[in-house]
């Protein structure tokens, strides 16, 4: 089921000196239960297409449909808590909330009382492989890759249909880097969503559903 | 909630950090509270002096000489030597006037008018008279007073006492080492008071007959408003010959006019006028106070009200009260001394009773004026010293009485004791340098401000200290807040752009962001100023401690009972205002700050913020 649509969607922004057509004309559409990879060299534009789809940002020109629905006459603030959650390379986890508390946040903030988060979230962290000692500690006295589970676990836990990620593997060793595509994999195929992973990671890329490629801002698909 | 109460929880995990900034900004608080609570302080403290203190300058004209007189003593038969200062002809008041000086009160030079009504009860009643006679008299032969001479009494024409039937008496001219012969047969008219018999002094016992001695002469003294003396034709004989007809003469029809007067000296109160009560040094000095009624009022003095205030001894003798009424009949002014020591010497004044014309002074004031006030003095400040009220002083408004420029009846030089002037507070210094300026010489001023000048540079090196303590205050607070919310807020970017990307709103993490910081500042603003309002409560009452001042007197309205000592003294509920003011105001400037930084947050794009690599 089609669940993100993008239609002829550019970005361009200014810097000091000039101005930076990230995106150009991009059209293209993800459905749920897929893996979608979207590969490109470094300042192609794929994370910057990204964000566009998580809400942070709209696009100068073109449209962004979810569910059928304008993104841009959209709560975008509502539409990143209950649709669309984002998984960084850099994890991007709150530094002084325990594992735990981090993949809380985004059910509290959707009013789950703090007894069911905390139930949710410790599921939610199983999930991802993370062991118990591990979810009350705080993000600096963890491994790349247990922040990175748990930022797979906070990002699941907002419920919505849409993951995007950005380079989930790029500060990881090739052990985790397959334990996160796996979890990856498991989101899109028993969970059902869509899942769309920027990457330049070619094993990552392979185990794709289907490949888009970022080139100057354009959009091509390579497979799938 | 569960913004609120993780952002809460984020803040308990930096609990160094936290408590860092609770000290600070309590520190810039407790500067803050207490430099405000110094300051404000100092300017009602200074608003207090200025209503409580004033600054007054006596001039005093000075001797150009001291020259040594004698007066002959008829007992001891030599003379007595007295030292008398000389001063020559009076300074005109026009000295004062300086450019640029400026007078609050006067200057002005007082007389004092004498006032002299038959039904008067003053104060010497009590202890006894000095009796003055004025009565015609022969010897019962030849002789010369210079010592005790039995003479005849053939009439008397004024006496207090009654001693009509005195047939014969001593008389002695005690202090004319010259005296004429007396002839028998022929009578003298003669102005003589009651006085101790040779050889009293040294054996009480003996078995004496009283002494008379001359007391006045049929003179006049009377000057003009400039303090030139008037002509008159008056011998200045304290006795004097009655031939037939003597008293269809001038000088007889004198000594007539002289026997009308001499009543005044038992029935008469000296009466001061005055344009600012503070301006007489018993007052100003607190040696005077009222007890009853009210001291004059601006309106008192500015509509010439016919208003007075009494001694507490005087209303006593003659049942008056406040509010009562008082009649005045003023008769003449004199310039000369003050009117304490005159009227201590009231048989021998520096005044004349007559005029140039050898005329009794007409009344050139008459009324009833309405008693607002009774005034005390001080145990030990009644006497005659220079600054000291007569026992029987009344005063007046300057304007109520009516125009004395012909009643003039004795011009001295200029006295401190009736001369002064009132500047504003801390301005002596520069009233002096114009003074100087001026270079005029015979004249010396006095200044009393009661510690005023020491006391207004205490409370201005402690402003000063506040300024200091308040600027240190607001540049503390300045960097401490912008330091913390660089560090809380600005340094918070990633969290903010994390939290737009889980679906916060901008008011959510506006709200994330200032609730730990904010609930921070409120702790530490409102704890330095509570510990600045305990501090400035300490520091005040050391300063209560080491300066209390007497201010009982100050404006002329308070009794001699209850607490009349004032101090450097803060208002309790104007400390907590300043309390309140200086950690709400730390708190909203904590807004503020707090605020445009977590909004310069917000302006970031998430975007940008996340989506940096960190390879």
């Amino acid at each position: 089921m089609e669940i993100l649509k993008a239609e002829q969607v550019s970005y361009s922004y200014r810097t000091k000196y000039q101005t930076i057509q990230a995106v150009r004309g991009v059209t293209c559409s993800f459905e749920t239960g897929k893996l979608y990879a979207i590969i490109g060299e470094s300042g192609s534009g794929k994370s910057t297409f990204l964000s566009l789809m998580a809400g942070l940002d709209l696009p100068t020109e073109g449209k962004i449909y979810v569910e059928g629905e304008d993104l841009a006459q959209k709560n975008r603030d509502s539409y990143r808590r209950d649709t669309a959650s984002v998984v960084y390379q850099a994890f991007h986890l709150f530094p002084l909330l325990t594992a735990r508390e981090n993949v809380m946040y985004p059910m509290e903030l959707k009013g789950v009382s703090r007894r069911q988060a905390a139930k949710k979230a410790d599921e939610l962290l199983k999930e991802v492989g993370l062991p118990e000692k591990i979810r009350r500690q705080f993000p600096q006295m963890m491994s790349g890759g247990e922040q990175q589970r748990v930022s797979i676990a906070r990002a699941l836990a907002s419920g919505g249909k849409i993951l995007l990620a950005d380079e989930p593997t790029g500060n990881l060793d090739s052990a985790n880097e397959q334990n996160i595509v796996e979890l990856l994999q498991e989101a899109a195929h028993r969970k059902g969503y869509a899942v769309i992973v920027i990457t330049h990671n070619s094993k990552v890329a392979e185990q794709a559903d289907a490949v888009y490629r970022m080139q100057d801002g354009k959009l091509t698909t390579e497979r799938g | 909630m569960t913004v609120i109460r993780n952002s809460m929880r984020q803040l308990r995990r930096t609990p160094l950090r936290a408590c860092l900034f609770i000290l600070l900004l309590m520190f810039a608080s407790l500067l803050l509270s207490l430099g405000g609570s110094l300051n404000l302080l100092t300017d009602s403290n200074i608003q207090r002096l200025e209503k409580v203190f004033m600054t007054i300058g006596t001039v005093e004209q000075t001797p150009f000489a001291v020259v040594r007189r004698q007066t002959w003593d008829a007992e001891v038969k030599d003379y007595i030597f007295r030292d008398r200062k000389e001063y020559g002809k009076s300074i005109p008041l026009s000295a004062l006037d300086i450019e640029g000086a400026e007078y609050l009160s006067g200057p002005e030079r007082r007389p004092y008018f004498l006032s002299y009504d038959p039904s008067y009860k003053i104060a010497q009643e009590a202890t006894g008279f000095t009796c003055i006679t004025i009565l015609e008299a022969e010897p019962y032969e030849d002789c010369v007073p210079a010592g005790p001479v039995k003479m005849k009494v053939n009439r008397i024409l004024y006496s207090y006492y009654p001693i009509h039937n005195m047939i014969d008496f001593y008389f002695c001219d005690h202090n004319n080492p010259e005296p004429e012969m007396l002839y028998a047969g022929k009578s003298y008219i003669m102005y003589l008071m009651d006085g101790l018999p040779h050889g009293w002094r040294r054996s009480q016992s003996g078995n004496y007959e009283w002494e008379w001695v001359p007391a006045g002469t049929v003179s006049s003294n009377q000057a003009d408003l400039t303090g030139e003396a008037v002509p008159n034709f008056l011998s200045n004989l304290y006795y004097e010959e009655v031939t037939d007809g003597f008293y269809e003469t001038e000088h007889g029809k004198a000594w007539l006019e002289l026997v009308k007067t001499v009543d005044w000296h038992y029935h008469s109160v000296p009466v001061t006028p005055v344009s600012d009560l503070n301006l007489l040094m018993a007052f100003y000095n607190g040696d005077a106070y009222v007890i009853e009624g009210r001291a004059f009022e601006q309106a008192d003095y500015e509509e010439g009200r016919k208003v007075c205030m009494i001694s507490r001894y005087f209303a006593r003798n003659n049942g008056l009260k406040a509010g009562g009424r008082l009649p005045l009949s003023m008769v003449l002014a004199s310039y000369q001394g003050s009117s304490a020591s005159d009227v201590f010497c009231m048989f021998s004044p520096d005044y004349g009773c007559l005029n140039a014309d050898g005329r009794a002074y007409e009344p050139f004031e008459e009324g009833d004026y309405t008693i607002i006030g009774i005034y005390d003095r001080s145990p030990g400040a009644s006497g005659r010293g220079d600054y000291a009220l007569a026992d029987n002083e009344v005063l007046i408004p300057a304007g109520a009485a009516g125009s004395y420029g012909q009643n003039i009846a004795a011009y001295g030089p200029v006295k401190a004791s009736n001369t002064s002037f009132r500047i504003p507070n801390g301005t002596i210094e520069k009233y002096r340098k114009l003074w100087e300026e001026q270079g005029v010489e015979g004249l010396e001023i006095q200044f009393y401000d009661k510690g005023y000048t020491q006391l207004k540079e205490n409370i201005n090196s402690i402003r000063r200290i506040s300024v200091v303590l308040l600027l240190a205050g607001v540049i503390t607070a300045l960097l401490v807040l912008v330091f913390f919310c660089h560090l809380l807020i600005t340094k918070q970017g990633k969290r903010t752009a994390i939290e737009r990307s889980l679906g916060m709103s901008r008011r959510q993490c506006i709200v994330s962001l200032l609730t730990g910081i904010l609930l921070l500042a409120a702790a530490g603003s409102f704890a330095g100023s509570a510990a600045g309002c305990r501090l400035t409560g300490e520091v005040v009452g050391r300063m209560e401690a080491g300066g209390h001042y007497d201010t009982r007197y100050s404006n002329g309205i308070m009794g001699v009972e209850g607490n009349n000592e004032e101090a450097i003294v803060l208002d309790a509920s104007a400390n907590k205002a300043v309390t309140a003011a200086s950690g709400g105001g730390l708190f909203i400037m904590a807004f503020l700050i707090s605020f445009g930084m977590a909004v310069g947050n917000l302006k970031k794009e998430p975007l940008e913020l996340l989506g940096k690599r960190e390879e």
